[in-house]
This record gives structure tokens, C-alpha cells and sequence, in this order.
């Protein structure tokens, strides 16, 4: 349990700009980036986080202090990230949605600035291939990956966000690594496509 | 081992989990066995590359924004029910209540600069002057309290100074109005006003 928080959160619930003002600063990374590899793209996750802290702001009083902060929020954040990626998806059947690997509009090239030179172990094609193969998941896979690999969270803190048993939030990070194992090395090596995988 | 029982030991022990898993075997198992090898060398590069995402950076102006829209806090409507319910009793008990505060707040408190914004990072300061430096602006009321103000930047909103001074070049770099307060008998009206400017459509009857 984070006492920072619960300091800050019992402040912000009095009505304490300025206490609130610091729980942004300390989540504000956290949540743009959740929803940036959600969505894929700046504009709707800059959207998203704000409405995400506007609804921290106006329910802080239901928070139960019982549960970690984080997760409360996450589970904003990711529930928001869902709703748009639904909303949007009005337009598109869910086989185009699936099936097309390419030309889905929404993706907008990674913002290079981002990382310095002597950081970049892993190379801008990489990262944009990675970044396209969690976009091409499910939402529901979607969420778990961005959670575990974006957040750094742990399977037990993710369970508790997406309201799911353990041994399901496994099954999805081993179905959502196949896949994208299976998209990357397709991209570098010709051997045995025996077809598309399968999600279930 | 069969091939079709390596996958779940290979995610087993990328998510460090392993216990229970028959994982001697396994390792046995790949040593012999090129396409499980293979496969199990392609997941740890995809978990390598998975962890390496870079963090993407949030635009400069997020906080701004947000503080720009945030809603009235609800607590107020409660307050708005009750004023409506019971006028008189309602206003008579804040003011009291209000007025006894503020007089203690006055009475108790030390000569400690007090300074009230919700965008504190932007501010100086140096002994009792607050400076709001050039370039800067300030989103929303700023209150000094036993201390002096500097405005170089900009404020977006009510200034008051509370026992000190208020140095600016011109006006316009207030968004709002600017108030001094000096002594006790001005800290009370100022209160007083305050409250008055709170309270009047349901006081007066509106
Ligand atoms: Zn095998």
C-alpha cells in the first residue's frame, strides 16, 4: 500500500487542489501511455486520460481506501480505453477489424523524440512492429499486455483491475505473447505459416 | 514430453512461475527438439522487446488542461439543497462558523508565509517575496499570506496579498482582481465580503 497516495488521496477528498494537482503529476505518464497503447494513437489518448482523472476528480469520494489506488485508477483508465475502442468500432465489422493487418487508420507513427539514442536497444522497426501487434489484439488481450508490459504490473494487481481470476489474466498474457511472437517472426522469417492464429 | 505440453512450461516461466511445472524435462525436451527450441528463443525475444516499449511522453500542457475543466465539486450541490431547505438557519450557522475561524485563523497564526495556488511549481520563492517569475502563468486564484507578491509572469485569476505588498508593472498581468489586505478589521470585511459574495441568491432570496 502506497502511503504517498492514501496521504494525498485523504487531502484531495477534502477538496485540496493541490493534492490533487500532485496524484495527476505522479499518474499522468502512467495513464497517457496505458491509453496511448490502447488506442494507438496521441490525440485519443490524451482524450482519454483526461476524461480518466475528470472521473478521479468527481468519484474520489467512492474510492475505498481498502483497495490500492492504482488499481482504482487503472481500472478507469483501461474501462475508458475499452469504451472508445468500441465506440470507434461502430464503423468497422468486427472481420474487417480483425483480419485487415494493415491500413487501419488509426495508427499514427511513433514520436521518435521519445527515446535518446544511447536507449534504443531495440530499434524503431521493432518498436513500430510491436507497437501494430498489440493493436491487433483483441481489447480484452489488449488490456492485459498493455497492463503487464506497459505498466510493469504484477499478474495479481492485473486480476484485480480486470475483475478476472489469475489463471485467466495467464491464459491471455500466453495467448497475447503467441500472437505477437507469431506477427514478429513472420515478419523476419518465411518458415512454416501454417496458417492464421487462432484466438478463442 | 510431448511437443503440444511445452507451450504452457515456456509462458510458465516467463512469467517466473515454473514451480510445478515439470521445467527439468522441458529443458531436456528442447535439446533435442529444434522446433520447440526455436519456439521458446522467439518468445523470450518477444518478451525482451514487449519490456523495452519505449514510454511515450504525455503533451506539456496535460495538467493545464485538466485543471482548466474541472466541474464544481458536488459537495457544493449538498450544500445548495440544504441552503434551499433551510435558508436562514443555514447562513446564520456558516457565518458564525465562518467568522470564528477566521478570526482564530487570525488571532493563532504566526507571521509563516502562507501561499494558497494550485500551481505552486511555477512559483519563487525568496525569504517572504513570492515571485511569479517572467514567462510564468498562473492558472487560477493565487493567495499570499505575511509576505509580498511579485508578478513578472502572469496571473489567470484573483490575487490577494494578506499582509504585504503587491508589486506588478502593469495591471494586465492580472486575469482578475487583485485585493491587499493589512490589518485586522480589514481581514474581517474581507471575510465577511466574501461570504456575502457566496451566499446572497439564497440569503437575499433568490
Ligand atoms: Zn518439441
Amino acid at each position: 500500500m502506497n502511503f504517498v497516495d492514501n496521504k494525498l488521496i485523504r487531502k484531495a477528498k477534502a477538496g485540496d487542489m493541490q493534492a490533487f494537482a500532485e496524484l495527476v503529476y505522479q499518474y499522468k505518464d502512467k495513464i497517457f501511455n496505458l491509453a496511448y497503447r490502447m488506442l494507438g494513437n496521441t490525440q485519443e489518448a490524451e482524450d482519454v486520460s483526461q476524461e480518466t482523472f475528470l472521473r478521479v476528480y468527481s468519484n474520489i469520494d467512492r474510492y475505498d481506501e481498502k483497495y490500492k489506488f492504482s488499481t482504482w485508477i487503472y481500472k478507469i483508465a483501461t474501462n475508458l480505453s475499452i469504451d472508445r475502442i468500441r465506440k470507434r468500432r461502430t464503423t468497422y465489422s468486427l472481420d474487417d477489424y480483425w483480419n485487415e493487418e494493415e491500413g487501419l487508420d488509426w495508427y499514427t507513427r511513433l514520436p521518435n523524440q521519445s527515446i535518446g539514442p544511447e536507449e534504443s536497444i531495440i530499434s524503431n522497426e521493432e518498436i513500430n512492429q510491436v507497437h501494430k501487434a498489440i493493436l491487433n489484439l483483441p481489447e480484452k488481450y489488449r488490456v492485459i499486455m498493455t497492463l503487464r508490459y506497459v505498466e510493469d504490473l504484477s499478474i495479481k494487481e492485473i486480476s484485480e483491475i480486470v475483475n478476472l481470476p489469475i489463471s485467466t489474466v495467464k491464459t491471455r498474457l500466453l495467448r497475447g505473447r503467441e500472437y505477437i511472437r507469431k506477427e514478429i517472426s513472420n515478419k523476419y522469417t518465411t518458415v512454416d505459416r501454417s496458417g492464421k492464429y487462432e484466438m478463442s | 514430453m510431448k511437443c503440444h505440453e511445452t507451450e504452457s512450461i515456456m509462458h510458465a516461466y516467463l512469467d517466473d512461475d515454473i514451480d510445478g511445472y515439470p521445467y527439468q524435462e522441458f529443458l531436456e525436451h528442447i535439446k533435442t527438439c529444434h522446433k520447440c527450441k526455436k519456439h521458446f528463443e522467439e518468445l523470450k525475444i518477444t518478451e525482451r522487446l514487449l519490456k523495452q516499449l519505449p514510454m511515450v511522453s504525455t503533451p506539456p500542457d496535460f495538467v493545464q488542461k485538466l485543471m482548466q475543466q474541472l466541474p464544481q465539486k458536488e459537495s457544493k450541490t449538498r450544500i445548495k439543497r440544504w441552503l434551499v431547505k433551510y435558508p436562514v438557519v443555514v447562513a446564520a450557522s456558516i457565518f458564525l462558523l465562518l467568522f470564528s475561524i477566521s478570526l482564530v485563523t487570525y488571532m493563532e497564526q504566526d507571521n509563516e508565509l502562507k501561499i494558497v495556488t494550485t500551481d505552486q511549481a511555477k512559483l519563487i520563492v525568496k525569504g517572504n517575496e513570492v515571485i511569479v517569475p517572467e514567462g510564468k502563468k498562473i492558472i487560477g486564484d493565487l493567495i499570499i499570506e505575511n509576505g509580498n507578491l511579485k508578478i513578472n509572469g502572469e496571473v489567470k485569476g484573483n490575487v490577494t496579498v494578506i499582509n504585504g505588498d503587491i508589486l506588478m508593472a502593469n495591471a494586465s498581468q492580472v486575469d482578475g482582481h487583485t485585493k491587499q489586505i493589512d490589518r485586522l478589521y480589514e481581514w474581517i470585511w474581507y471575510n465577511l465580503k466574501n461570504l456575502w459574495t457566496k451566499i446572497p441568491p439564497y440569503f437575499i432570496g433568490g
